[in-house]
């Protein structure tokens, strides 16, 4: 149990460094991709450790994953559009929306 | 005559009005041919148009017992329910005979005076506008529709004033004069308050039955007909709001005689007489009024002897005469009051229009007694017809005048003979002045001071009609109200007088016809030479600072501009530049300035980088998760 939740811990922080770091768009989705997992991972380990036979935490991590796969299909979409607009996909140069 | 033809008359003229208004708003948009129609027909339809109430008053004279009256429930505010009423009753069956009648004839004389003129639809319209609004007054027999053709008088009159509107002292002319009546009629509308406040109603017969009941209350009592007396003072042009009449000389001729000798300015002296029950309660009032009327005749009639613009004298001359008639009010003998204002509407009118007539020949747009000499060759009608109404309102006998200006003083002598000698003075200056105005610009020697006196030539028959009929009535209507006629006049109104009657002894009507010869001698010794405008420089220089005092009309103008109107320009300004430029207009900039200052701050935040903001979520969450696991 410990184990899991270090690895999902672990997990997080890789998610975290990425988002914080990373200056390509693409890069940055695929660090959020991860965050997501660290929670689903989470959701099952716990699920198991409390109510084991019901599939609460399982059924939670269905759909984050499908809640997942739509939010990857929407930032793909609107990287390109920026990628369309801006010439690049580097998040330090795209400053829009400076007030 | 039947109820339902009193309606007819303000409604063909206001009816007449509407039409007109139409006509001179489409006039600029009409083919020429429609427009010489409408041009050749405005005139005859604008007569017709006040001919009907005219000949409707006539008939209303032989009505019986209390006179035609229509009502009918106008609309209803909680309590208040106010009705449409109208009646003709001895009182305004002559002031409608006046009103109409003196319409009619200006209406006859404008069809030549105003021809060719700039707005000539527009210009007859209005005066069907003012004649009906006139008649509405005349007629009404509440409180709420007296106000509102009171007030409607009021506008139309502005309009009137200022018709030559491009010149600038028309255009502040006509401000002047409403805003000058509108203090007073600020007076009046407490009046009715106060009326509707105590007595719940404010139809006259009800009033004045409840007011006698002692319904009003002490203070009230006196208090009601000093505030509707304030409203007549100021339409009236009674001291200390008479200036705006001078000024409105400004409006053409016309206008002047049918407003502000014949109708508007005797509103004041009909509404008191309306309201006279309300009057008879309260005797400290009728001396107020008594004493207003005396001084105002005085003090405008020792003005008018040195004024050299013709209208301006007669202005002046309105002034003092309403005076004559405030006074027979406030005395108590509203009937002489009201004579007095029958007789006085002719005359007037004659001397306002026979002005006019000469204006008319002159070209220019207000003549002087500089301007102006012995036209009396040239144009014979004019000048005779204006010698006749200056014998009548000198108070010559047997000219109308005289036997209403007697009614008055007979009145007086038995009670006021303080008020009788003041009236008896003005009355010689009023002799005096009026013949000063008829030696020099009919008599002595021709002269015109802007071309040649040949252009001079008697008006057209049009304008000779009315000056006609104005000059018989200027010698006839005086015999409406004399003694051995036996008061038809008088008895026609059927007025309650306050004090006893008096009676016209010998030695007053030999002294009164005295002091109007005397002054007419006067004006002939001084006037009545070859050289009458050396004479005049001459009194100048004789009287010294009394005749500056008199030409500058006692300084009233500058006197209202130094006290009232100054500082009060002065307040607006300081409200306007200070308070609003400073005080509110800087708190409203400072918050716009404020939030300007703050947004300028906090944009910073805004970098538009997606770096920091995620960065901030990481450090807000961090931040919330301590928060929760202290909590939990």
């Amino acid at each position: 149990m410990t184990l899991v939740l270090v690895f999902s811990g672990l997990l997080f922080a890789i998610g975290t460094y990425g988002v914080l770091t990373r200056r390509n768009a693409i890069t940055l989705l695929i660090s959020v991709e991860i965050l997501m997992n660290a929670a689903n991972l989470n959701f099952v380990a716990f699920s198991r450790l409390w109510e084991p036979e019901l599939m609460t935490g399982q059924v939670f991590a269905l759909v984050g994953i499908s809640i997942a796969a739509c939010e990857a299909a929407v930032g793909l979409a609107l990287i390109l559009a920026i990628f369309r607009r801006f010439g690049t996909t580097d998040v330090g140069r795209i400053d829009f929306l400076r007030g | 005559m039947s109820d339902a033809l009193l309606v007819l008359m303000p409604f063909t003229t206001l009816g007449v009005a509407v039409v007109l208004l139409l006509a001179a708003a489409l006039h600029t948009r009409l083919g020429p041919e429609y427009r010489a129609f409408v041009d050749r027909w405005t005139g005859p339809l604008s007569v017709f148009g006040v001919a009907v109430p005219f000949l409707l008053a006539l008939v209303g004279v032989f009505s019986t017992g209390s006179g035609p009256r229509v009502e009918a429930l106008w609309f209803s505010v909680g309590d208040l329910d106010v009705f449409f009423g109208l009646r003709l009753d001895g009182l305004a069956t002559v002031m409608a005979i006046v009103v109409a009648g003196v319409s009619l004839l200006v209406h006859l004389f404008s069809i030549g005076y105003m021809k060719g003129e700039h707005g000539y639809v527009l210009y007859f319209a209005e005066l069907s506008l003012f004649s009906s609004a006139m008649l509405l007054l005349v007629l009404a027999s509440n409180f709420f529709l007296l106000f509102m053709a009171w007030e409607l008088v009021g506008a139309t009159s502005y309009l009137l004033i200022s018709f030559y509107y491009y010149r600038p002292a028309a255009a502040s002319a006509g401000k002047k004069a409403f805003l000058t009546t509108r203090l007073g009629d600020l007076g009046f509308l407490i009046a009715i308050f106060a009326i509707f406040f105590h007595l719940g109603t404010l139809r006259f017969d009800e009033v004045f039955e409840a007011a006698e009941a002692g319904m009003l209350g002490a203070g009230w009592e006196v208090a009601v007909p000093l505030l509707i007396f304030a409203g007549a003072v100021g339409k009236s042009a009674q001291l200390p709001l008479s200036v705006w009449l001078p000024d409105a000389m400004e409006g053409p001729t016309p206008v002047s005689a049918l407003i502000h000798a014949a109708t508007m300015v005797a509103a004041g002296v009909y509404l008191v007489a309306r309201t006279f029950p309300l009057f008879e309660l309260a005797p400290a009032a009728l001396t107020v009024v008594a004493w207003v009327g005396a001084l105002t005749a005085l003090v405008a009639a020792t003005i008018a002897v040195s004024q050299r613009d013709i209208k301006r004298v007669l202005a002046y001359s309105t002034i003092s005469q309403l005076g004559f008639m405030v006074t027979a009010l406030g005395a108590g003998v509203p009937e002489a009051g009201m004579f007095h204002l029958f007789t006085h509407a002719w005359f007037k009118a004659l001397l306002f229009l026979g002005a006019g007539s000469v204006i008319h020949a002159s070209g220019l747009h207000a003549v002087s007694i500089d301007d102006v000499g012995g036209l009396v060759k040239r144009m014979p009608i004019t000048a005779w017809t204006f010698v006749l109404a200056g014998l009548a309102l000198a108070g010559i006998p047997p000219f109308a005048g005289f036997w209403s200006k007697e009614e008055i003083f007979a009145g007086l002598l038995a009670e006021e003979p303080v008020l009788l000698g003041v009236l008896l003075v003005a009355s010689f200056l009023t002799a005096f002045y009026i013949f000063r105005l008829i030696f020099l610009v009919f008599f002595g020697p021709e002269r015109f001071a802007h071309g040649e006196v040949s252009r001079f030539h008697e008006s057209p028959t049009l304008m000779g009609i009315p000056l006609l009929v104005l000059g018989v009535m200027s010698v006839l209507a005086g015999f409406a109200g004399v003694s051995f006629l036996g008061f038809p006049l008088q008895d026609l109104m059927d007025l309650e007088p306050a004090a006893e009657e008096g009676h016209v002894t010998l030695w007053l009507l030999a002294l009164a016809t005295g002091l109007g010869v005397a002054g007419v001698a006067l004006a002939w010794w001084q006037y009545g030479g070859d050289r009458p405008l050396e004479a005049d420089v001459a009194l100048r220089r004789n009287l010294g600072p009394l005749y500056q005092v008199s030409e500058n009309a006692y300084y009233l103008d500058p006197i209202y501009d130094r006290t009232l109107i100054g500082p009060f320009l002065s307040a607006a300004g300081f409200l306007a530049f200070s308070v609003d430029n400073g005080l509110i207009d800087g708190a409203v900039n400072g918050f716009a300035r404020l939030t300007q200052g703050l947004g300028a701050l906090f944009r910073r935040a805004q970098t538009g980088l997606v770096r920091d903001y995620v960065t901030g979520m990481a450090v807000g969450s961090i931040i919330l998760a301590a928060v929760l696991w202290r909590v939990l």
